[in-house]
């Protein structure tokens, strides 16, 4: 499952469906396609509209994953469509993300440089106490330091027809996916 | 009785040794397997296949170099700096020298503890400049474009 944004809306991309959502005026365009989201690098530094975009994708995303978590694998999209979030589910969801492709690289670079500095320095590289204890506080300072680039450059507090929004997409991706299946 | 305790006993030292030591190099193996799981979802029907083959490759390869350089790049020196002081520790060449040299190919055995010691000093030299070459391709190539960068560019595709 994939989950992409942009100023004016959001995306979710199941099997080779995608499920969007935006405002247009006050009135809610939402539909499906196949095929993926129309990706394309945003400007840095974020909007505030796109960082409250951004983090309601992020909610939705997270609040689906745990409520499918502790479920047996490989169910079908219809067993899964049962375990859309609610919005109490989304309100109350992190909205970190390992999987965002905003930090996901700075993250993977932080804790290889991190972690080839013993080496570098041929300080203790050699101690089987300090390397592994070493390399678990680079994965913890990479975890801390990709979620607070998240909050401070790509994250904004998600309003509420943000994540409206993100969970319309969400629903519509399965819609598709769904029918896109029986028509096949 | 005593000659033949103390022999069993440095017998299923030295093999625990040996497994050990393989199982701590296939490291990167079992570590990339953890690592992937956790980044691929359990259910197969959400998987996103409108993502190009070289999109997943990328994604695949950047999750393996980033396994490969913190579990192997760095955590291989020291196993062999382990391997070095527990083979010192059980005298190896003791252990199969004087017990059981005709019963294993003790040769092989010395030649493996000694590759094992030369590739942690090859290793120790060489895995920094790898693993800041791979986080610094990582950092500079994407660090302010992210994923939505890499999966528009591969989509022109």
């Amino acid at each position: 499952m994939q989950a992409y944004c942009n100023e004016n809306c959001i995306y979710f991309s199941i099997s080779s469906s995608t499920g969007f959502a935006s405002y247009e005026g006050s009135r809610i365009t939402r539909g499906g396609y196949t095929g993926s989201p129309p990706f394309k690098p945003a400007k840095i530094p974020y909007s505030n509209k796109l960082k409250s975009k951004h983090s309601a994708e992020h909610k939705v995303y997270n609040a689906f994953l745990k409520n499918i978590k502790s479920l047996k694998p490989n169910l079908d999209l219809a067993s899964l469509e049962n375990y859309l979030p609610s919005m109490g589910d989304i309100r109350t969801a992190d909205d970190f993300s390992i999987y965002c492709g905003s930090t996901y690289y700075l993250g993977s670079g932080l804790v290889l440089v991190l972690s080839a500095l013993p080496n570098i320095f041929i300080f203790y590289n050699t101690s089987l106490i300090f390397m592994p204890a070493y390399l678990v506080t680079c994965l913890v300072i990479t975890y801390y330091t990709m979620k607070l680039t998240q909050k401070l450059f790509f994250l904004a507090p998600a309003s509420k027809t943000d994540l409206k929004l993100a969970l319309i997409a969400l629903k519509e991706a399965f819609r598709h996916a769904r029918n896109h299946k029986l028509q096949h | 009785m005593h000659e033949i305790i103390n022999y069993s006993i440095e017998i299923v030292l030295f093999t625990l040794y040996i497994i050990l030591t393989i199982a701590l190099a296939s490291m990167p193996l079992w570590g990339f397997k953890l690592v992937e799981s956790r980044f691929t979802p359990k259910q197969k029907a959400l998987k996103t296949s409108s993502v190009s083959d070289i999109v997943g490759f990328q994604i695949i390869a950047s999750i393996g170099t980033t396994t490969a350089g913190v579990f192997m790049i760095q955590i291989l020196p020291l196993i062999f700096s382990v391997i070095n002081d527990i083979g010192g520790e059980f005298s190896v060449p003791v252990v199969y020298g004087d017990h059981i040299s005709s019963a294993l190919p003790s040769e092989y055995l010395e030649s493996f503890y000694a590759i094992t010691a030369q590739l942690g000093d090859v290793m120790q030299t060489t895995a920094p400049m790898a693993a800041v070459g791979l986080g610094g391709y990582n950092l500079l190539n994407n660090i302010s474009r992210g994923l939505p960068a890499i999966l528009a560019k591969n989509e022109k595709y």
